[in-house]
C-alpha cells in the first residue's frame, strides 16, 4: 500500500494548493531560464539572420551593436574587391521609438540593400520589399497586418511583408526597410534644418579673408555636400568564399586603418559575454535565490507534514513497520509535490510564454536540468522530515 | 507455555539521584486465552510496564519471556529484530484508537498486514474478513473520521488481530469510549482472546471496565501491590450462557 499516495488522496485540497504554489515558483523559475536563453536568441538573431562572416566597422569600436559606428557606403565596394571575400552588403542600424496608439513603442529598423544580403531572413505573410522606397517588412512581434501603414521621417512606410522573431540585442522588434530609406529616415534633415545648417556654414566661411568669394562659394557647396550625405552606414557585412582565409581577411582591412574587420565569432562574444552578461548574471542569480527558496518551501512543507504525522508514525514503527515504509511515505510525497508543482510550472509556460514582453526559449536540456535540480531538492528537503521521523518514538502511540 | 512471562522486570529512568524508578521487580505470566488487567492511578507506571513487554522500553533489569522467546534478560538480547518480533507476535490497540487519518477502515487493518509481507490481495480479503466478523462490513471503505468511537476502537481492534498475534496489548482502550462502548469493547476483547487463544493485557484505570477479566494486577508507584483472581464474570442471561462464553459477554453488555 502506498502510504504517500494515501496521505495525498485524503488532503488533496492542501496537496494541491501547495503543489500550485510550488509549481508557480517553479514556474518564475522556468521563466528566467527562459528569459536567459532568450537574451542570447535576441542578442544573436540579427548576427544569426544575416549569415555573415564579417563585419567591417568604424576603427577602435565594437559596432554596429555594442558601440556606434559610422562608415560610408562606399566601403562596400572596397570590401567586396578584398581577395577572399564572396559579396559584402551594407547596413544600417537604429532604434526607433514612435507613439502608437497613445503608448510609445520602440523598435529596431534595419535598413538593407534590395538584391543583396542582410534583409529579413523569412517571410511568414505577404512578400519581401520589391519596390526601393516607402515598403516595409516588420517582425511579428510588431504586431502589425499588412497594408498596415507607419510614419517615419518625412514619409509613410507601408507593410508589405511579416518576418519572424527578428529583435535587436535590447529585445525591441525589428522592422526592414531599404537601405536609402533606413539613411533618410536617420539622415535625411527637414527643410529648415537645411537652410539653418546652409546659413551657419556661410557665416563661418564669410570670415576667411584669403578666398574669394567664388572660392567661398565653391567650398560652401563641398561641404554642405558631405554635411548632408545620407550614404552612411553602420556597418558593411560580408561574406567570404568557400576556403579563404577569414584571418588574412581581416588582416587586409585593418590595414586600411579607418576600419575593424570584425568576425562573426567575435561579434558574437561581444553580443553576448559584453552586452548581456550583467543581466545573464542577474537572472543566474535570481534562478538560484529562487531555487533555494523552492528548496526551504519543500522542506518547511515536508517537515510540517512530518510533524502533522508523527502520530501516526509511532502506530506505524509501534506495529513494526520498518524505516523504508516510514522513509518511503515521506520521500515519495515530497518526489510527488515536486513532480507536480514542476508540471504545474510547466503548463504555466507553457500556456504564457508567448505572451511575455520579452523572448523566452524553453530548451528542453535547461528544462530537463530543472527537472533533476528540483528532484534533488525535493530528495535533499524530504530529510529534515525524515530525520524528525526516524527519531520518532513507538512509545508516542502510547497514552492520549 | 506461556505468552507473557515478566520476571523481576524493573525500569529505571534516569542515573544517580536523578534516578527514577517507574517499574520494580515486576513479576507474572500470562497464559495463552487469558485477559489480564493492569490497574492503576494516573503515573503508577502501568504504561511503562507495557513498553517493556511491548519491546518499545528496554528494560533496566530482568527476564523478559514472549511466546516462549526469550527478549530481554539484563538488556535485549541480541539477535532478535525487535521490529519483527512486534508484527509478528504483538497486537497494539491505543486509548485514541490511533487509527490512520488517511486511510479507510479496511486499510488500517490491511495496513498491519502488508507490513508484515502479506500480499495486498490477500490483506484485502483477510481485512474485510475481521472488520465483517466485528460488525463493520458496512464501513470498510470509511475514513476514521465518519466512524463512531466504538466503531473507530473496533478497526483498532481489528488491526491489532490482523496477524493472529499470541500477545495484545491494550493502552486504555476504553478512555475515550462512553461506558456502553468500553464495555462493549470489553466483552470484545474477553471474546477474542478465547477465540483467539492469545494473551490479552488491558491497561487501564477504570476498575468498572475490568468485570469478568481473568486476573488484575493493580500497581502504585511502579509496584505491583495486589494481583486478583477470577473476577465474577457477567451474570449468565436466559440462555444459560456466561463465565468464558463471549456471546455472553455481548448478550450482557449489548450488541456490538
Amino acid at each position: 500500500m502506498n502510504l504517500a499516495i494515501r496521505d495525498i488522496r485524503y488532503h488533496r485540497g492542501r496537496f494541491i494548493l501547495t503543489s500550485i504554489g510550488l509549481g508557480l515558483l517553479l514556474g518564475v523559475v522556468m521563466s528566467m531560464g527562459g528569459i536567459y536563453r532568450g537574451l542570447f536568441a535576441d542578442a544573436l538573431a540579427v548576427l544569426n539572420a544575416n549569415q555573415a562572416d564579417l563585419w567591417v566597422v568604424q576603427q577602435d569600436t565594437n559596432g554596429p551593436f555594442a558601440e556606434s559606428s559610422r562608415i560610408p557606403e562606399d566601403i562596400k565596394y572596397r570590401v567586396a574587391a578584398v581577395p577572399g571575400v564572396a559579396e559584402a552588403a551594407p547596413l544600417s542600424f537604429q532604434t526607433l521609438q514612435i507613439d502608437r496608439q497613445g503608448k510609445p513603442f520602440r523598435f529596431f529598423l534595419i535598413g538593407y540593400e534590395l538584391n543583396n544580403f542582410g534583409g529579413p531572413p523569412a517571410i511568414l505573410a505577404g512578400r519581401p520589399i520589391r519596390q526601393k522606397h516607402y515598403e516595409m517588412v516588420v517582425a511579428k512581434a510588431m504586431q502589425m497586418e499588412l497594408g498596415a501603414t507607419i510614419h517615419l521621417g518625412l514619409h509613410d512606410y507601408t507593410v508589405v511583408g511579416i518576418t519572424g522573431k527578428i529583435v535587436s540585442s535590447g529585445g525591441d522588434p525589428a522592422a526592414y526597410v531599404t537601405l536609402a530609406d533606413a539613411q533618410e529616415i536617420q539622415f535625411k534633415k527637414d527643410n529648415s534644418a537645411i537652410r539653418n545648417d546652409r546659413q551657419r556654414i556661410g557665416a563661418n566661411l564669410s570670415g576667411v579673408q584669403s578666398l574669394t568669394p567664388s572660392q567661398a562659394g565653391f567650398l560652401q557647396q563641398n561641404i554642405a555636400e558631405i554635411t548632408e550625405s545620407t550614404h552612411i552606414v553602420n556597418t558593411v557585412v560580408a561574406k567570404l568564399e568557400p576556403g579563404a582565409s577569414l584571418q588574412e581577411v581581416q588582416e587586409r582591412i585593418k590595414r586600411w586603418n579607418h576600419l575593424r574587420a570584425i568576425s562573426d565569432a567575435e561579434q558574437t562574444a561581444i553580443l553576448t559575454k559584453g552586452m548581456i552578461e550583467k543581466a545573464r548574471m542577474q537572472l543566474g542569480l535570481f534562478r538560484i535565490i529562487l531555487l533555494i527558496i523552492s528548496a526551504v518551501i519543500i522542506a518547511l512543507i515536508i517537515y510540517t507534514s512530518t510533524i502533522d504525522k508523527i502520530k501516526v508514525i509511532a502506530t506505524l514503527k509501534l506495529i513494526g513497520a520498518q524505516n523504508r515504509v516510514i522513509v518511503g511515505m515521506i520521500l515519495q510525497q515530497s518526489l510527488l509535490m515536486g513532480i507536480i508543482a514542476y508540471g504545474i510550472g510547466y503548463l504555466l509556460i507553457l500556456l504564457t510564454y508567448e505572451n511575455f514582453p520579452r523572448r523566452i526559449v524553453l530548451e528542453p536540456m535547461d528544462l530537463q536540468g530543472l527537472f533533476a535540480i528540483v528532484m534533488v531538492i525535493c530528495t535533499i528537503s524530504s530529510f529534515v522530515g525524515i530525520r524528525k521521523a526516524l527519531k520518532v518514538q513507538p512509545a508516542e502511540a502510547l497514552g492520549g | 507455555m506461556y505468552a507473557i512471562e515478566v520476571a523481576g522486570v524493573t525500569k529505571i529512568y534516569g542515573k544517580g539521584e536523578t534516578a527514577v524508578t517507574a517499574i520494580a521487580d515486576a513479576t507474572f505470566q500470562v497464559k495463552p486465552g487469558e485477559l489480564v488487567a493492569i490497574l492503576g492511578p494516573s503515573g503508577s507506571g502501568k504504561t511503562t510496564l507495557l513498553t517493556c513487554i511491548g519491546l518499545i522500553n528496554e528494560p533496566t533489569h530482568g527476564r523478559l519471556v514472549i511466546d516462549g522467546a526469550t527478549v530481554a534478560d539484563e538488556g535485549w538480547q541480541p539477535g532478535f529484530d525487535l521490529k519483527r518480533l512486534r508484527r509478528e507476535k504483538l497486537g497494539f490497540i491505543f486509548q485514541a484508537h490511533n487509527l490512520i487519518p488517511f486511510l479507510t477502515a479496511r486499510e488500517n487493518v490491511m495496513i498491519a498486514l502488508e507490513i508484515n509481507q502479506l500480499p495486498r490481495t490477500e490483506a484485502k480479503s483477510r481485512a474485510t474478513e475481521l472488520l465483517t466478523t466485528l460488525n463493520l462490513g458496512h464501513r470498510l471503505d470509511n475514513y476514521p473520521t465518519a466512524l463512531s468511537g466504538g466503531e473507530a476502537q473496533r478497526v483498532a481492534i481489528a488491526r491489532a488481530l490482523a496477524n493472529r498475534p499470541k500477545v495484545i496489548l491494550a493502552d486504555e482502550p476504553t478512555a475515550a469510549l462512553d461506558t456502553e462502548n468500553g464495555k462493549n469493547v470489553m466483552a470484545l476483547l474477553k471474546k477474542l482472546a478465547v477465540e483467539n487463544h492469545s494473551a490479552i493485557l488491558v491497561v487501564t484505570h477504570d476498575h468498572r471496565m475490568v468485570e469478568g477479566f481473568d486476573r488484575i494486577f493493580e500497581v502504585r508507584d511502579g509496584v505491583i501491590v495486589k494481583e486478583t483472581q477470577n473476577i465474577p464474570t457477567p451474570v449468565a442471561n436466559n440462555s444459560g450462557k456466561g463465565g468464558d462464553d463471549p456471546d455472553a459477554w455481548i448478550d450482557t453488555f449489548g450488541c456490538l
